[in-house]
């Protein structure tokens, strides 16, 4: 075997210095040896090659370390010699990259780190599709067919179940989940303490048993392990707790916000469930059996499907009904990317910005250092080694501005959690952990070699000889028109990010400015929960809700007072369909509407409209005429042309109970319900004494109090809780907010990305700005002299001003044209970010580049005024 | 410089020695710090990072490529002491010497007496 080759790639583990001198001489030395050792047998050869490697394994690492302290001790002796320019550095870089480690640290929380499920990649989310709605919940005998007619997949499902939580200390109302028995061990995770439910549990009768979050058990039961078989009051009836889960737990549905606090587990009542196929109020989650794949559980499902249809054609109709199955990752995590990608990219670009803005300052500091450099390669070294020692110093700054961004970092985090709390799942348990570290070092040399690679080539490029024919003289030549390019990129940058800002902040503003059909200004809202262990009947529910409405308008301060199943732009319903008297029934295409139950008060406390017929009113009770009112939308769409006050409908039968025909008694305005960006759907609202529906054990009735006060809403708290006390001291009072904070925190996500990407731009600008500021007062003066030689033949101090200013602008003048396609591109992708602005909005487009002129005139307006008072004979003299 | 008050290694030292009569290429140094052995001690890696450094120092110093006729012939390049490293082959001679005079004046060398 010929030794050349080995022995080549072994060298090349060496320095590139010691290569370059001696690199053909050890070759030499190595076949030399290899030759004469062939001589002597295979024993010797072995030891020559041995020895090589040792003898290169040892020296290889030992002399790259050497060189590379050298480097970064010359480096650290550099950046003391100049504080000024360190310093500048330093907090450019420590912005730049802080902004990348904060939004890395959300990015990994959120989306990178797995789900906290045994085998998590295997989990899917099973939903229901209807027309335009992809990912619906399912009802009960929905669930249950799914579970017995599926081979392949263990399903489970859990439903949102506020808790009235008592007999530890003050009542109090939880978030809480009822679930599926087979919940846990579908998600792969053991109780941290105590057992998991029994598949009998889901049986009325054995269903009192209750497991307990991490956090509950450590805040109400002093983390103490003799919990389990403890009894506490669930609703007003006695649970017996039989687990606790592990700290880190979040189930699938605490993704949609809100962290469930106990698990009781979903009774099923098999028989009376079976025709009830209204109510898709469950989450269901799915594990594939080993070996089955996604496509095959998927197939599977959509048999079992088509079978629903045709044992069901008053419910689902072919071709408008299905199931969808998604990895749960993609289901939980998909609507937390494109914000967070929109944020990545943004910090991206003002990172991208301080790297050029650095490398300008490089070149300009390039030309003070020209000389000690060509006096290094004069010395010998060439310029690879040169490049090498500019890097490191470079990265030794980058290390330096990173290890500071930490700090930006740890604050930037803080404010954008604080600016959002709750839309993003798993945010709050970002932290500048192992991997946010890993990605800063990452991200800290990567800028170093970013903004010192391009000055360093162009540096590096000197012969001593054109050093010392230049020196004396102003010439700007190649590098001045780098650090020109380098500024209108920083310029383009700019732009990119302000329009991205400006659309956001435009948005936003829209938002804010949408109608929402409803009176804020003034409202206290809360909700209380009637625990069916004592409000078993609908009659007890409306005597409970008549009882505290008539103590909670008792209260001075108070002017009007209702109360309502849902509340705008917070809580929500699902809809139901019904019969029109007169119209022929379509079974499988029936209209539909969200339902909402009320009491008299409700609309009037939050000033929403009457359109025509009347409001809710006392008469409306159990003995009257059985009524319903329906919003704008439903009359539009349902009645168009006519009035629909005085026409009957009848909401289809989901449980034993008939139901009435109703009188529609009133139309009242739209209101912007679940959420101001989404246009109104038909809406109907039912009075509560009238209504009638099946209730299930684990659903206690939920209402949200609406009291419109003639005092600060928030200073009825105390009253409020009075109030309640004197009708049930049981029942506890949750979300109690002033109906601002409530119109506030649903802007919440909006605000943010307005406020994130707006300070981005808004340091964008001031970077740039500060860029076209140092390179035309740089250019003022190299200039000195010419710009006296043209004041002394007679040039104006106009000319000379409007000259700089010329130079300055053409600079931003292509720094705006090469920002505004890439920020066309740049808004398309926000687009899904926008409401009612389109990603070309022309005045945004028109007045970013306004924007960036005027603050750019205003930075040339210096040196230009410098140059301004430039004396001939003095610049002259000077040279 | 730091590295020229330091006490020179064992390896630097055997390079001047193998230097101290006469000029030599690189595996010519080995050959002769290797003293007849079939693989020399050193390698020639840790060999050219000390050449390199006596370069740099200006210790020794290179001659004109020319062949080995001994070996092949290919070109070699060839080194040689300068007055510089010639003084600090000799210093450090000498301070071997002053330590081995101060080893012999004890019992350490002495052949153990015959009984």
């Amino acid at each position: 075997m010929s030794p050349e080759r080995p022995i080549r790639w072994l060298l090349r583990l060496l320095p590139f210095d010691l290569r370059a001198d001696h690199g053909r001489e050890m070759e030499q030395a190595f076949r030399a040896e290899h030759r004469e050792a062939r001589a002597h047998g295979t024993g010797h050869v072995l030891a020559v090659w041995w020895r090589a490697l040792t003898d290169i394994g040892r020296t290889a690492p030992r002399e790259h370390a050497a060189q590379l302290g050298q480097d970064a001790g010359y480096a650290l002796r550099m950046m003391r010699r100049n504080p000024g320019f360190t310093a500048v550095a330093v907090v450019t870089l420590a912005l730049g990259i802080g902004v990348n480690s904060a939004v890395f640290s959300l990015v990994h929380a959120v989306l990178l780190r797995p789900l906290p499920y045994g085998n998590p990649e295997r989990l899917v989310a099973l939903s229901n599709r209807w027309d335009g709605n992809a990912a619906a919940g399912l009802s009960d005998p929905e669930l249950m067919d799914y579970q017995d007619r599926s081979r392949t997949l263990q399903i489970a499902a859990s439903a949102f179940a506020p808790v009235n939580l008592g007999a530890v200390g003050e009542p109090e109302r939880i978030p809480g989940a009822a679930v599926t028995t087979n919940l846990l061990p579908v998600l792969g995770v053991a109780p941290a303490l105590g057992r998991n439910f029994l598949p009998d549990e889901e049986r009325e009768g054995n269903d009192h048993v209750a497991i307990l979050s991490h956090g509950l058990w450590v805040r109400r039961f002093d983390a103490s392990p003799a919990v389990v078989g403890r009894t506490v009051h669930v609703n007003g009836e006695a649970y017996e707790i039989i687990g606790v889960t592990p700290p880190s737990l979040l189930l699938p549905s605490d993704f949609m916000g809100g962290a469930a606090e106990m698990l009781v587990p979903l009774t099923l009542d098999r028989a009376a469930a079976r025709n009830r196929r209204g109510g898709h109020y469950l989450q269901s989650v799915a594990r594939p059996a080993p070996g089955v794949s996604l496509e095959a559980a998927r197939a599977e499902m959509g048999l079992v499907v088509s079978g629903l249809i045709e044992e069901y054609p008053d419910q689902h109709k072919q071709g408008h009904f299905g199931v969808s199955l998604v990895p749960l990752r993609t289901a939980l995590l998909g609507p937390a990317r494109p914000v967070l990608a929109v944020l990545l990219g943004a910090v991206s670009l003002v990172l991208l910005l301080a790297c050029a803005n650095l490398a300008s300052l490089l070149l300009a500091r390039g030309e003070a250092r020209r000389r000690e450099l060509a006096v290094r390669a004069s010395l010998g070294a060439d310029r690879f080694r040169l490049v090498r020692q500019l890097l490191t110093e470079t990265c030794v700054l980058g290390l330096v501005g990173g290890a500071a961004g930490l700090a930006v970092a740890w604050l930037a985090m803080k404010a954008v959690l604080a600016l959002d709390p709750a839309s993003l799942p798993r945010a709050q348990e970002a932290a500048l952990s192992w991997p946010v570290l890993a990605f800063t070092i990452v991200v800290s040399l990567g800028a170093g070699i970013v903004f010192g690679l391009l000055p360093a080539t162009q540096i590096s490029r000197v012969g001593l000889d054109e050093v010392l024919r230049e020196a004396g003289r102003s010439s700007v030549g190649g590098r001045g028109s780098l650090r020109r390019a380098l500024v209108a990129a920083q310029v383009a940058i700019a732009v990119v990010l302000l329009v991205g800002a400006g659309l956001l902040v435009k948005s936003f503003a829209r938002l804010q400015s949408t109608p929402s059909g409803f009176e804020p200004a003034g409202v206290l809202t809360f909700r209380t929960t009637a625990p069916p262990a004592r409000y078993r009947e609908r009659a007890d529910v409306s005597t409970f809700y008549g009882q505290l409405l008539a103590q909670v308008r008792a209260v001075p301060g108070v002017r009007v007072a209702g109360a309502s199943t849902g509340l705008p732009l917070s809580v929500n319903s699902g809809d139901w369909s019904f019969d029109i008297d007169g119209r022929d029934p379509d079974p499988g295409n029936r209209p539909r509407a969200d339902w909402f139950v009320v009491t008299p008060g409700y609309f009037e406390a939050l000033g929403i409209r009457l359109v025509s017929g009347r409001l809710p009113a006392e008469q409306d009770d159990d003995h009257g005429l059985p009524v319903l009112f329906l919003n704008e939308s439903a009359a539009r769409t349902l009645f168009p042309g006519e009035d629909p006050v005085g026409r009957r409908t009848r909401l289809s039968r989901t449980t034993g109970d008939e139901q009435p025909w109703r009188t529609i008694t009133g139309v009242v305005a739209d209101v912007r319900q679940r959420g101001l960006e989404r246009p109104p759907r038909p809406e109907m609202y039912i009075p509560l004494p009238q209504f009638r529906h099946y209730m299930a054990r684990a659903q206690a009735w939920n209402m949200t109090v609406v009291v419109k006060a003639s005092v600060p809403p928030l200073s009825l708290a105390a009253p409020m809780r009075a109030a309640l006390q004197r009708v049930d001291p049981e029942v506890p009072l949750a979300s109690l907010h002033a109906m601002d904070e409530v119109v506030g925190a649903s802007m919440a996500d909006r605000r943010r990305d307005a406020w994130l990407i707006g300070t981005f731009a808004a340091l964008a600008l001031v970077v740039a700005s500060i860029g076209v500021y140092g390179v035309t007062a740089y250019h003022v003066a190299r200039r000195r002299r010419e710009i006296g030689l043209r004041v002394a033949l007679g040039a104006e101090r106009r000319d000379v001003v409007r000259m700089v200013l010329g130079q300055g602008l053409r600079l931003v003048g292509f720094g705006i044209a090469a920002g505004v396609p890439a920020a066309l591109l740049a808004a398309g992708a926000i687009q899904s970010l926008l409401f009612e602005v389109t990603p070309h909005d022309v005045s945004v487009f028109a007045a970013i580049p306004m924007l960036l002129l005027a603050v750019a005139t205003l930075a040339c307006a210096i040196p230009a005024a410098r140059a301004a008072r430039i004396d001939a004979a003095v610049a002259l003299r000077d040279e | 410089m730091k590295r020229e008050t330091r006490p020179l290694t064992p390896a630097e030292f055997e390079v001047l020695l193998a230097l101290a009569d006469g000029e030599k290429h690189g595996y010519a140094v080995l050959k002769a710090i290797g003293r007849g052995r079939d693989v020399p001690a050193l390698g020639p890696a840790t060999l050219y990072t000390v050449i390199r450094r006596f370069l740099a120092s200006g210790w020794i110093a290179e001659s004109a490529d020319r062949p080995d006729p001994s070996l092949d012939d290919e070109r070699r390049r060839y080194y040689r002491l300068t007055e510089s490293g010639r003084a600090v082959a000799r210093a450090e001679a000498a301070r071997m010497e002053s330590v081995l005079a101060a080893v012999r004046a004890t019992p350490l060398l002495r052949k153990p007496r015959r009984a």
